[in-house]
Protein backbone atom coordinates (compact mmCIF):
# COMPACT_ATOMS: atom_id res chain seq x y z
CA UNK A 1 0.00 0.00 0.00
CA UNK A 2 1.15 3.22 -0.77
CA UNK A 3 1.34 5.85 1.64
CA UNK A 4 0.04 9.24 0.94
CA UNK A 5 1.93 12.17 2.48
CA UNK A 6 -0.48 14.90 2.71
CA UNK A 7 2.87 17.00 3.99
CA UNK A 8 3.80 16.58 0.27
CA UNK A 9 0.84 18.39 -1.02
CA UNK A 10 1.25 21.20 0.79
CA UNK A 11 3.21 24.37 -1.39
CA UNK A 12 6.62 23.24 -2.09
CA UNK A 13 7.47 26.98 0.26
CA UNK A 14 5.95 25.22 3.28
CA UNK A 15 7.85 21.70 2.59
CA UNK A 16 11.23 23.65 2.02
CA UNK A 17 11.20 26.42 4.76
CA UNK A 18 10.14 23.15 7.31
CA UNK A 19 12.87 21.09 6.33
CA UNK A 20 15.36 24.35 6.38
CA UNK A 21 13.99 25.21 9.71
CA UNK A 22 14.33 21.31 11.38
CA UNK A 23 17.93 20.91 9.91
CA UNK A 24 19.27 24.07 11.10
CA UNK A 25 17.88 23.39 14.28
CA UNK A 26 19.35 19.87 14.35
CA UNK A 27 22.75 21.12 13.53
CA UNK A 28 23.22 23.69 15.88
CA UNK A 29 21.13 22.79 19.32
CA UNK A 30 23.46 20.21 21.81
CA UNK A 31 21.01 20.18 24.18
CA UNK A 32 20.16 16.16 24.87
CA UNK A 33 16.23 17.13 25.30
CA UNK A 34 15.98 18.59 21.75
CA UNK A 35 18.39 15.61 20.33
CA UNK A 36 16.12 13.06 21.23
CA UNK A 37 13.07 15.21 19.97
CA UNK A 38 14.61 15.93 16.62
CA UNK A 39 16.08 12.16 16.46
CA UNK A 40 12.46 10.62 17.39
CA UNK A 41 10.55 12.83 15.32
CA UNK A 42 13.10 12.04 12.18
CA UNK A 43 13.14 8.65 12.54
CA UNK A 44 8.84 8.45 12.96
CA UNK A 45 8.51 10.86 9.83
CA UNK A 46 10.86 8.82 7.56
CA UNK A 47 9.16 4.94 8.76
CA UNK A 48 5.70 7.02 7.92
CA UNK A 49 7.33 7.65 4.65
CA UNK A 50 9.09 4.94 3.72
CA UNK A 51 7.66 1.86 5.61
CA UNK A 52 9.91 -0.92 6.30
CA UNK A 53 12.80 0.07 4.01
CA UNK A 54 13.30 2.99 6.32
CA UNK A 55 13.18 0.74 9.38
CA UNK A 56 15.69 -1.84 7.53
CA UNK A 57 17.72 1.32 6.69
CA UNK A 58 17.76 2.44 10.16
CA UNK A 59 18.88 -0.83 11.97
CA UNK A 60 21.27 -1.51 9.16
CA UNK A 61 22.78 1.29 8.90
CA UNK A 62 22.02 4.24 11.16
CA UNK A 63 22.19 1.92 13.84
CA UNK A 64 25.89 0.94 13.43
CA UNK A 65 26.96 4.22 12.34
CA UNK A 66 25.38 5.97 15.75
CA UNK A 67 27.67 2.95 18.16
CA UNK A 68 30.56 4.21 15.95
CA UNK A 69 30.35 7.76 15.94
CA UNK A 70 29.51 7.09 19.45
CA UNK A 71 32.48 4.80 20.43
CA UNK A 72 35.11 6.64 18.04
CA UNK A 73 34.92 10.18 20.35
CA UNK A 74 36.04 8.55 23.90
CA UNK A 75 39.02 7.15 21.90
CA UNK A 76 40.69 9.90 20.73
CA UNK A 77 39.13 13.07 22.93
CA UNK A 78 39.98 12.62 26.89
CA UNK A 79 39.15 16.25 28.01
CA UNK A 80 36.00 16.37 30.79
CA UNK A 81 36.14 16.59 34.41
CA UNK A 82 34.76 13.29 35.27
CA UNK A 83 37.71 11.24 35.40
CA UNK A 84 35.47 7.20 35.03
CA UNK A 85 39.01 5.30 34.59
CA UNK A 86 41.97 5.43 32.05
CA UNK A 87 42.56 4.05 28.67
CA UNK A 88 45.55 1.45 27.83
CA UNK A 89 47.09 4.31 26.65
CA UNK A 90 47.16 6.33 30.20
CA UNK A 91 45.08 9.04 29.06
CA UNK A 92 41.43 9.46 31.13
CA UNK A 93 38.29 8.13 29.86
CA UNK A 94 35.50 10.79 30.80
CA UNK A 95 32.10 10.95 30.95
CA UNK A 96 31.77 14.07 28.91
CA UNK A 97 33.17 12.66 26.05
CA UNK A 98 31.35 9.56 26.22
CA UNK A 99 27.90 11.61 26.36
CA UNK A 100 29.22 14.30 23.96
CA UNK A 101 30.05 11.33 21.64
CA UNK A 102 26.68 9.96 21.85
CA UNK A 103 24.88 13.44 21.40
CA UNK A 104 27.19 13.92 18.30
CA UNK A 105 26.18 10.91 16.90
CA UNK A 106 22.75 11.65 17.84
CA UNK A 107 22.95 14.64 15.81
CA UNK A 108 24.55 13.16 12.73
CA UNK A 109 21.64 10.06 12.41
CA UNK A 110 18.91 12.61 12.72
CA UNK A 111 20.21 14.78 10.25
CA UNK A 112 20.62 11.99 7.76
CA UNK A 113 17.15 10.74 8.45
CA UNK A 114 16.04 14.38 7.96
CA UNK A 115 17.46 14.28 4.61
CA UNK A 116 16.03 11.01 4.18
CA UNK A 117 12.74 12.56 4.21
CA UNK A 118 13.43 15.89 2.49
CA UNK A 119 14.42 13.62 -0.66
CA UNK A 120 11.05 11.86 -0.37
CA UNK A 121 8.99 15.12 -0.40
CA UNK A 122 11.06 17.16 -2.16
CA UNK A 123 10.73 16.01 -5.24
CA UNK A 124 12.92 17.74 -8.23
CA UNK A 125 9.98 19.52 -9.93
CA UNK A 126 9.35 21.09 -6.66
CA UNK A 127 13.14 22.65 -6.08
CA UNK A 128 12.88 23.88 -9.59
CA UNK A 129 9.42 25.33 -8.92
CA UNK A 130 10.94 27.16 -5.86
CA UNK A 131 14.93 28.08 -7.82
CA UNK A 132 14.09 27.84 -11.30
CA UNK A 133 13.72 31.63 -11.74
CA UNK A 134 16.36 32.52 -8.53
CA UNK A 135 19.33 30.42 -9.52
CA UNK A 136 18.12 28.63 -13.12
CA UNK A 137 21.16 27.09 -14.16
CA UNK A 138 21.94 25.97 -10.41
CA UNK A 139 18.88 24.36 -9.54
CA UNK A 140 19.28 22.35 -12.85
CA UNK A 141 22.50 20.89 -11.88
CA UNK A 142 21.15 20.15 -8.42
CA UNK A 143 17.85 18.26 -9.68
CA UNK A 144 20.22 16.60 -12.06
CA UNK A 145 22.64 15.67 -9.81
CA UNK A 146 20.13 14.42 -7.09
CA UNK A 147 18.26 12.17 -10.30
CA UNK A 148 21.55 11.10 -11.02
CA UNK A 149 22.05 7.72 -8.95
CA UNK A 150 18.60 6.89 -8.87
CA UNK A 151 19.06 7.21 -12.99
CA UNK A 152 21.64 5.44 -13.29
CA UNK A 153 20.88 2.45 -11.48
CA UNK A 154 17.63 1.79 -13.58
CA UNK A 155 20.16 2.60 -16.63
CA UNK A 156 23.09 0.00 -15.65
CA UNK A 157 20.30 -2.66 -15.46
CA UNK A 158 19.35 -2.02 -18.55
CA UNK A 159 22.63 -2.03 -20.16
CA UNK A 160 23.73 -5.42 -18.09
CA UNK A 161 20.44 -7.00 -19.37
CA UNK A 162 21.02 -6.31 -22.88
CA UNK A 163 24.47 -7.39 -22.30
CA UNK A 164 23.36 -10.75 -21.16
CA UNK A 165 21.58 -11.57 -24.39
CA UNK A 166 24.65 -11.83 -26.20
CA UNK A 167 26.61 -13.52 -23.40
CA UNK A 168 28.12 -10.72 -21.84
CA UNK A 169 27.30 -9.63 -18.55
CA UNK A 170 29.23 -9.66 -15.59
CA UNK A 171 27.63 -13.05 -14.38
CA UNK A 172 29.06 -14.86 -17.78
CA UNK A 173 33.28 -16.38 -18.20
CA UNK A 174 35.73 -16.57 -16.15
CA UNK A 175 36.80 -14.15 -13.45
CA UNK A 176 39.37 -11.92 -16.42
CA UNK A 177 36.25 -12.18 -19.02
CA UNK A 178 33.77 -11.31 -16.03
CA UNK A 179 36.29 -7.91 -15.20
CA UNK A 180 36.45 -7.09 -18.60
CA UNK A 181 32.72 -6.98 -19.24
CA UNK A 182 32.26 -4.93 -16.53
CA UNK A 183 34.82 -2.47 -17.57
CA UNK A 184 32.58 -2.60 -20.56
CA UNK A 185 29.48 -1.46 -19.28
CA UNK A 186 30.74 0.98 -16.97
CA UNK A 187 32.35 2.48 -20.45
CA UNK A 188 28.97 2.00 -21.49
CA UNK A 189 27.30 3.55 -18.53
CA UNK A 190 29.86 6.76 -18.16
CA UNK A 191 29.41 8.06 -22.30
CA UNK A 192 25.58 7.53 -21.98
CA UNK A 193 25.65 9.46 -18.62
CA UNK A 194 27.85 12.27 -20.57
CA UNK A 195 25.64 12.34 -23.38
CA UNK A 196 22.65 11.99 -21.28
CA UNK A 197 24.17 15.40 -19.63
CA UNK A 198 24.25 17.13 -22.36
CA UNK A 199 21.23 15.93 -24.32
CA UNK A 200 19.22 17.88 -20.55
CA UNK A 201 21.14 20.88 -21.16
CA UNK A 202 20.70 21.13 -24.74
CA UNK A 203 16.60 20.36 -24.41
CA UNK A 204 16.33 22.80 -21.63
CA UNK A 205 18.54 25.68 -23.49
CA UNK A 206 15.86 24.89 -26.67
CA UNK A 207 13.06 25.33 -24.56
CA UNK A 208 14.36 28.80 -22.86
CA UNK A 209 15.09 27.64 -19.80
CA UNK A 210 15.97 30.10 -17.67
CA UNK A 211 15.66 33.07 -20.20
CA UNK A 212 13.94 36.28 -18.96
CA UNK A 213 10.01 36.25 -19.68
CA UNK A 214 9.38 32.86 -19.93
CA UNK A 215 6.80 31.62 -17.74
CA UNK A 216 6.65 27.64 -16.42
CA UNK A 217 3.55 25.17 -16.08
CA UNK A 218 3.48 24.47 -12.39
CA UNK A 219 0.62 22.60 -10.06
CA UNK A 220 0.99 24.49 -7.43
CA UNK A 221 -0.98 26.75 -5.40
CA UNK A 222 -0.61 28.71 -2.42
CA UNK A 223 -3.98 28.17 -0.40
CA UNK A 224 -5.53 28.99 2.97
CA UNK A 225 -3.94 25.47 4.46
CA UNK A 226 -0.80 26.89 3.39
CA UNK A 227 -1.04 30.38 4.52
CA UNK A 228 -1.70 28.70 7.98
CA UNK A 229 1.18 26.56 7.92
CA UNK A 230 3.58 29.56 6.76
CA UNK A 231 2.37 31.22 9.72
CA UNK A 232 2.81 28.49 11.73
CA UNK A 233 6.22 27.49 10.87
CA UNK A 234 7.47 31.36 11.08
CA UNK A 235 6.08 31.57 14.59
CA UNK A 236 7.74 28.67 15.57
CA UNK A 237 11.10 29.38 13.99
CA UNK A 238 10.86 33.22 15.28
CA UNK A 239 10.18 32.09 18.90
CA UNK A 240 12.91 28.43 18.84
CA UNK A 241 15.29 31.13 16.78
CA UNK A 242 14.57 33.80 19.90
CA UNK A 243 14.67 31.38 22.79
CA UNK A 244 17.82 30.07 21.40
CA UNK A 245 19.83 33.20 21.51
CA UNK A 246 18.46 34.00 24.73
CA UNK A 247 19.73 30.94 26.11
CA UNK A 248 16.77 28.76 26.26
CA UNK A 249 18.58 25.55 25.23
CA UNK A 250 21.90 25.94 26.77
CA UNK A 251 24.23 23.14 27.08
CA UNK A 252 27.69 22.82 27.51
CA UNK A 253 29.37 19.18 27.27
CA UNK A 254 33.00 20.69 28.44
CA UNK A 255 34.65 20.98 30.92
CA UNK A 256 31.58 19.56 32.91
CA UNK A 257 28.06 19.12 31.64
CA UNK A 258 26.07 21.95 32.49
CA UNK A 259 22.49 23.29 31.14
CA UNK A 260 20.04 25.70 31.56
CA UNK A 261 17.96 25.26 34.33
CA UNK A 262 14.71 23.33 33.58
CA UNK A 263 12.23 26.10 33.74
CA UNK A 264 8.79 27.05 32.32
CA UNK A 265 10.61 29.45 29.12
CA UNK A 266 13.34 26.99 28.43
CA UNK A 267 9.93 24.48 28.32
CA UNK A 268 7.66 26.27 26.04
CA UNK A 269 11.23 26.64 23.62
CA UNK A 270 11.54 22.73 23.53
CA UNK A 271 7.67 22.09 23.22
CA UNK A 272 7.60 24.58 20.21
CA UNK A 273 11.11 22.77 18.32
CA UNK A 274 8.92 19.34 19.17
CA UNK A 275 5.80 21.22 17.30
CA UNK A 276 7.65 21.69 14.58
CA UNK A 277 9.64 18.74 14.02
CA UNK A 278 6.04 16.78 14.50
CA UNK A 279 4.31 18.77 12.42
CA UNK A 280 4.27 16.63 9.40
CA UNK A 281 3.30 13.53 11.50
CA UNK A 282 0.80 14.93 13.00
CA UNK A 283 -0.53 16.60 9.48
CA UNK A 284 -0.25 13.14 7.90
CA UNK A 285 -2.27 11.38 10.88
CA UNK A 286 -4.98 13.90 11.45
CA UNK A 287 -5.54 13.72 7.42
CA UNK A 288 -5.68 9.74 7.15
CA UNK A 289 -8.33 9.51 10.06
CA UNK A 290 -10.33 12.29 8.43
CA UNK A 291 -9.80 9.88 5.37
CA UNK A 292 -11.03 6.72 7.13
CA UNK A 293 -14.12 8.73 8.80
CA UNK A 294 -15.07 9.59 5.51
CA UNK A 295 -14.75 6.33 3.93
CA UNK A 296 -16.84 4.57 6.95
CA UNK A 297 -19.18 7.15 6.54
CA UNK A 298 -19.74 6.69 2.84
CA UNK B 1 33.14 49.35 -22.09
CA UNK B 2 30.40 49.90 -20.58
CA UNK B 3 28.74 46.99 -21.80
CA UNK B 4 30.79 44.98 -20.68
CA UNK B 5 31.04 46.14 -17.49
CA UNK B 6 27.05 45.34 -17.09
CA UNK B 7 27.65 41.83 -18.72
CA UNK B 8 29.92 40.70 -16.33
CA UNK B 9 28.34 43.02 -13.06
CA UNK B 10 27.65 40.02 -10.98
CA UNK B 11 31.33 38.34 -11.31
CA UNK B 12 32.90 41.81 -10.85
CA UNK B 13 31.03 41.69 -7.33
CA UNK B 14 32.05 38.34 -6.73
CA UNK B 15 35.71 38.90 -7.17
CA UNK B 16 35.02 41.80 -4.96
CA UNK B 17 33.22 39.92 -2.56
CA UNK B 18 36.36 37.22 -2.39
CA UNK B 19 39.19 39.73 -2.40
CA UNK B 20 37.71 41.24 0.36
CA UNK B 21 36.75 38.60 2.58
CA UNK B 22 40.42 37.51 2.08
CA UNK B 23 41.94 40.71 3.16
CA UNK B 24 39.87 40.70 6.33
CA UNK B 25 41.11 37.02 6.79
CA UNK B 26 44.45 38.34 6.65
CA UNK B 27 44.18 40.94 8.71
CA UNK B 28 41.97 39.63 11.56
CA UNK B 29 44.19 36.76 13.12
CA UNK B 30 46.05 36.61 15.93
CA UNK B 31 44.16 36.29 19.02
CA UNK B 32 47.44 36.06 21.83
CA UNK B 33 48.49 38.79 24.23
CA UNK B 34 49.76 41.65 22.56
CA UNK B 35 51.95 42.61 25.18
CA UNK B 36 55.44 44.54 23.84
CA UNK B 37 57.98 41.71 25.06
CA UNK B 38 61.26 41.82 23.31
CA UNK B 39 61.95 39.04 21.32
CA UNK B 40 65.61 39.23 22.28
CA UNK B 41 65.02 37.33 25.34
CA UNK B 42 67.99 38.50 27.78
CA UNK B 43 65.95 41.03 29.62
CA UNK B 44 62.58 39.41 29.54
CA UNK B 45 63.74 36.08 30.71
CA UNK B 46 65.86 37.47 33.68
CA UNK B 47 62.25 39.10 34.60
CA UNK B 48 60.42 36.33 33.72
CA UNK B 49 62.29 33.99 35.86
CA UNK B 50 61.78 36.27 39.05
CA UNK B 51 58.58 35.71 38.10
CA UNK B 52 58.20 32.40 38.57
CA UNK B 53 60.85 31.32 40.45
CA UNK B 54 61.67 31.14 44.34
CA UNK B 55 61.11 35.14 45.70
CA UNK B 56 64.89 35.56 46.72
CA UNK B 57 65.95 36.85 43.34
CA UNK B 58 63.29 38.97 43.26
CA UNK B 59 64.75 41.67 45.07
CA UNK B 60 67.72 42.43 42.10
CA UNK B 61 65.34 42.19 39.23
CA UNK B 62 62.93 44.49 40.55
CA UNK B 63 65.50 47.39 40.15
CA UNK B 64 66.01 46.22 36.64
CA UNK B 65 62.52 47.54 34.97
CA UNK B 66 64.18 50.92 35.27
CA UNK B 67 66.62 50.45 32.44
CA UNK B 68 64.76 48.80 30.71
CA UNK B 69 61.89 50.49 28.34
CA UNK B 70 58.16 50.99 29.30
CA UNK B 71 56.65 48.18 26.65
CA UNK B 72 58.82 45.98 27.64
CA UNK B 73 58.20 46.22 31.06
CA UNK B 74 55.02 46.66 31.05
CA UNK B 75 53.59 43.41 31.96
CA UNK B 76 55.74 42.15 35.01
CA UNK B 77 55.95 46.02 36.63
CA UNK B 78 52.08 45.86 36.76
CA UNK B 79 52.15 43.01 38.34
CA UNK B 80 52.09 44.53 42.56
CA UNK B 81 48.90 45.34 41.84
CA UNK B 82 47.54 42.24 40.98
CA UNK B 83 46.70 39.54 43.45
CA UNK B 84 49.73 37.67 42.17
CA UNK B 85 52.26 39.45 44.08
CA UNK B 86 51.16 37.60 47.21
CA UNK B 87 51.31 34.07 45.33
CA UNK B 88 55.28 33.90 45.34
CA UNK B 89 55.42 34.74 49.44
CA UNK B 90 52.69 32.85 50.14
CA UNK B 91 53.61 29.69 48.17
CA UNK B 92 54.64 26.71 49.44
CA UNK B 93 58.03 27.14 46.94
CA UNK B 94 59.26 29.72 49.04
CA UNK B 95 59.75 27.39 51.98
CA UNK B 96 59.81 24.01 50.46
CA UNK B 97 62.62 24.02 48.58
CA UNK B 98 65.35 26.09 50.56
CA UNK B 99 68.50 24.80 50.04
CA UNK B 100 68.62 23.88 45.68
CA UNK B 101 67.16 27.46 45.05
CA UNK B 102 69.58 29.17 46.95
CA UNK B 103 72.86 27.36 46.50
CA UNK B 104 72.28 27.94 42.80
CA UNK B 105 72.54 31.39 42.61
CA UNK B 106 70.24 33.68 40.35
CA UNK B 107 73.09 34.03 37.33
CA UNK B 108 73.00 30.58 36.85
CA UNK B 109 69.42 30.93 36.81
CA UNK B 110 69.26 33.71 34.02
CA UNK B 111 72.39 32.71 31.71
CA UNK B 112 71.82 29.30 32.31
CA UNK B 113 67.97 29.48 31.03
CA UNK B 114 69.54 31.82 27.96
CA UNK B 115 72.64 29.51 27.35
CA UNK B 116 73.41 28.46 23.85
CA UNK B 117 73.68 24.84 23.58
CA UNK B 118 76.91 23.42 23.52
CA UNK B 119 77.87 20.59 20.87
CA UNK B 120 81.26 19.61 22.43
CA UNK B 121 80.00 19.47 25.75
CA UNK B 122 76.41 17.64 24.44
CA UNK B 123 78.82 14.93 22.20
CA UNK B 124 81.23 14.66 25.38
CA UNK B 125 77.94 13.56 26.96
CA UNK B 126 77.13 10.94 24.67
CA UNK B 127 74.24 12.71 22.45
CA UNK B 128 74.85 11.42 18.34
CA UNK B 129 74.73 15.21 17.03
CA UNK B 130 74.13 15.62 13.31
CA UNK B 131 77.14 17.70 11.87
CA UNK B 132 74.96 18.86 8.86
CA UNK B 133 71.82 19.62 10.72
CA UNK B 134 73.28 20.82 14.02
CA UNK B 135 70.79 18.19 15.85
CA UNK B 136 70.26 14.51 16.55
CA UNK B 137 67.66 12.42 14.91
CA UNK B 138 64.66 13.64 16.70
CA UNK B 139 65.15 17.20 16.05
CA UNK B 140 67.11 18.15 19.34
CA UNK B 141 69.98 20.69 19.12
CA UNK B 142 72.30 20.31 21.47
CA UNK B 143 71.66 21.23 25.60
CA UNK B 144 73.77 23.80 27.25
CA UNK B 145 76.67 23.11 29.42
CA UNK B 146 76.06 20.97 32.27
CA UNK B 147 72.46 19.76 31.95
CA UNK B 148 71.45 16.77 31.37
CA UNK B 149 71.24 15.10 27.60
CA UNK B 150 67.87 13.10 26.68
CA UNK B 151 67.57 9.90 27.46
CA UNK B 152 65.25 7.96 25.14
CA UNK B 153 62.85 6.60 27.09
CA UNK B 154 63.09 3.08 25.31
CA UNK B 155 66.62 3.07 26.28
CA UNK B 156 66.04 3.85 30.41
CA UNK B 157 67.11 1.55 32.66
CA UNK B 158 64.31 1.34 35.56
CA UNK B 159 65.23 0.21 38.51
CA UNK B 160 63.08 -0.01 41.94
CA UNK B 161 65.60 2.18 44.14
CA UNK B 162 63.23 5.09 45.35
CA UNK B 163 64.45 8.56 44.94
CA UNK B 164 62.57 11.99 45.46
CA UNK B 165 61.66 15.06 43.89
CA UNK B 166 59.21 18.27 43.82
CA UNK B 167 56.81 18.43 41.24
CA UNK B 168 54.56 21.57 40.46
CA UNK B 169 51.82 22.27 38.17
CA UNK B 170 51.08 26.38 38.05
CA UNK B 171 48.52 28.32 35.78
CA UNK B 172 48.99 32.03 37.35
CA UNK B 173 50.14 33.59 33.51
CA UNK B 174 46.67 32.77 32.71
CA UNK B 175 45.20 35.23 35.49
CA UNK B 176 46.23 37.99 33.88
CA UNK B 177 44.71 36.66 30.46
CA UNK B 178 41.56 35.06 31.58
CA UNK B 179 39.91 37.32 28.86
CA UNK B 180 40.87 35.39 26.17
CA UNK B 181 39.91 31.74 27.75
CA UNK B 182 36.75 30.68 27.28
CA UNK B 183 34.30 31.57 30.04
CA UNK B 184 32.83 27.76 30.77
CA UNK B 185 36.55 27.24 31.68
CA UNK B 186 37.04 30.10 34.05
CA UNK B 187 35.80 27.93 37.09
CA UNK B 188 39.12 25.84 36.51
CA UNK B 189 41.34 28.56 37.21
CA UNK B 190 42.44 28.55 40.64
CA UNK B 191 42.65 31.48 42.43
CA UNK B 192 46.29 31.70 42.94
CA UNK B 193 46.61 30.02 39.81
CA UNK B 194 48.29 26.56 41.59
CA UNK B 195 46.75 23.42 40.33
CA UNK B 196 49.43 21.35 42.29
CA UNK B 197 51.33 22.77 44.78
CA UNK B 198 55.31 22.25 45.15
CA UNK B 199 55.21 18.16 46.33
CA UNK B 200 57.83 16.05 47.19
CA UNK B 201 56.90 13.11 45.26
CA UNK B 202 58.69 9.48 45.10
CA UNK B 203 59.94 8.21 41.53
CA UNK B 204 61.98 5.12 40.75
CA UNK B 205 65.55 5.19 39.06
CA UNK B 206 65.21 5.71 35.20
CA UNK B 207 61.74 7.50 35.30
CA UNK B 208 60.86 10.69 33.31
CA UNK B 209 59.23 14.59 33.71
CA UNK B 210 56.10 12.53 32.35
CA UNK B 211 55.95 9.25 34.11
CA UNK B 212 55.95 11.45 37.52
CA UNK B 213 53.51 13.98 36.18
CA UNK B 214 50.98 10.73 34.93
CA UNK B 215 51.50 9.41 38.53
CA UNK B 216 51.05 11.98 40.49
CA UNK B 217 48.16 13.71 38.62
CA UNK B 218 46.11 10.18 38.32
CA UNK B 219 46.87 9.97 42.10
CA UNK B 220 45.51 13.63 42.66
CA UNK B 221 42.59 12.71 40.63
CA UNK B 222 43.39 15.64 38.43
CA UNK B 223 42.49 15.14 34.75
CA UNK B 224 45.71 15.24 32.05
CA UNK B 225 45.67 14.47 28.60
CA UNK B 226 48.66 13.82 26.17
CA UNK B 227 49.41 12.66 23.35
CA UNK B 228 53.09 10.90 21.80
CA UNK B 229 54.86 12.90 19.15
CA UNK B 230 57.07 10.04 17.15
CA UNK B 231 58.82 12.63 15.40
CA UNK B 232 60.51 13.86 18.88
CA UNK B 233 60.08 10.62 20.10
CA UNK B 234 58.45 11.98 22.89
CA UNK B 235 55.00 12.49 24.94
CA UNK B 236 53.31 16.20 24.21
CA UNK B 237 50.85 17.70 27.32
CA UNK B 238 47.82 19.18 25.76
CA UNK B 239 46.23 19.64 28.36
CA UNK B 240 46.03 19.11 32.31
CA UNK B 241 43.05 19.98 34.53
CA UNK B 242 41.12 20.48 31.45
CA UNK B 243 43.38 23.43 30.47
CA UNK B 244 44.49 22.68 26.95
CA UNK B 245 46.48 23.72 24.70
CA UNK B 246 45.59 26.93 22.40
CA UNK B 247 43.05 27.54 25.04
CA UNK B 248 43.98 31.16 26.03
CA UNK B 249 45.01 32.73 22.76
CA UNK B 250 47.15 30.99 20.21
CA UNK B 251 50.51 31.04 21.20
CA UNK B 252 49.20 29.21 24.74
CA UNK B 253 50.21 25.61 25.95
CA UNK B 254 51.92 23.79 28.97
CA UNK B 255 55.74 23.74 29.23
CA UNK B 256 58.03 22.32 32.00
CA UNK B 257 61.42 23.34 33.31
CA UNK B 258 63.53 21.31 35.51
CA UNK B 259 65.65 23.26 38.21
CA UNK B 260 64.58 26.43 36.46
CA UNK B 261 65.50 25.06 33.10
CA UNK B 262 63.19 24.83 30.52
CA UNK B 263 64.96 21.55 28.79
CA UNK B 264 64.59 21.79 24.65
CA UNK B 265 63.54 18.30 24.39
CA UNK B 266 60.06 16.43 25.75
CA UNK B 267 59.28 15.39 28.83
CA UNK B 268 59.43 11.72 27.85
CA UNK B 269 63.22 11.88 27.40
CA UNK B 270 64.45 14.25 30.54
CA UNK B 271 65.32 11.39 33.20
CA UNK B 272 64.98 12.55 36.65
CA UNK B 273 67.73 13.26 39.19
CA UNK B 274 67.57 12.91 42.65
CA UNK B 275 66.11 16.64 44.42
CA UNK B 276 64.91 17.97 40.91
CA UNK B 277 62.38 20.56 41.07
CA UNK B 278 60.22 20.31 38.01
CA UNK B 279 57.65 22.53 37.40
CA UNK B 280 55.01 22.30 34.90
CA UNK B 281 53.83 26.25 33.99
CA UNK B 282 51.10 27.43 31.54
CA UNK B 283 52.48 29.68 29.00
CA UNK B 284 50.23 32.21 27.13
CA UNK B 285 52.76 33.73 25.00
CA UNK B 286 54.78 30.54 23.76
CA UNK B 287 57.06 30.61 26.67
CA UNK B 288 57.75 34.41 27.16
CA UNK B 289 55.78 34.82 29.78
CA UNK B 290 57.15 32.33 32.03
CA UNK B 291 60.75 32.58 30.29
CA UNK B 292 60.96 29.31 28.59
CA UNK B 293 60.62 31.65 24.97
CA UNK B 294 63.90 29.80 23.52
CA UNK B 295 62.83 26.98 24.65
CA UNK B 296 60.35 26.35 21.46
CA UNK B 297 63.44 27.70 19.09
CA UNK B 298 63.17 31.35 19.54
CA UNK B 299 65.60 32.59 19.30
Amino acid sequence: MVNRDTFSSYHPVINFLHFGLVLAFSMLFMHPVCLVISLSCAITYSVYLNGRKAVRFNLLYMLPMFLFAALINPAFSHAGGTILSYLPSGNPLTLESITYGIAAAAMLVAVISWFSCYNAVMTSDKFVYLFGRVIPAMSLILSMTLRFVPKFKAQIKVVSDAQKCVGRDVSNGGLIQRARNGIAILSIMVTWALENAIETANSMKSRGYGLRGRTAFSIYRFDRRDRAALVFLLLCGAYITAGALLGGVQWRYFPTMKGVEAGIYSASVVLAYFALCIAPVVINLLEDRKWEALRSGA
Amino acid sequence: MKDIFSKHKTKLIIGLVIVTVLAAAFFWGGNYPKSGYDAAAGTVSTESVSLTSSPSVLPETSQEPDTTSAPVTGEPASLPETTQTAQPSGQPDATAQPAEETAEPSPSATTGSVAPGSERYSESQGMQIAPETGKDKYKTDSVPEGKPIPVEPEDAVKTDKAMTCTLSVRCDTILNNIELLDKDKWELVPEDGVIFATTTVIFYEGESVLNILQREMKRAGIHMEFSNVPMYNSAYIEGINNLYEFDVGELSGWMYKVNDWFPNYGCSRYQLKQGDVVEWVYTCDLGKDVGGYYAVGGS
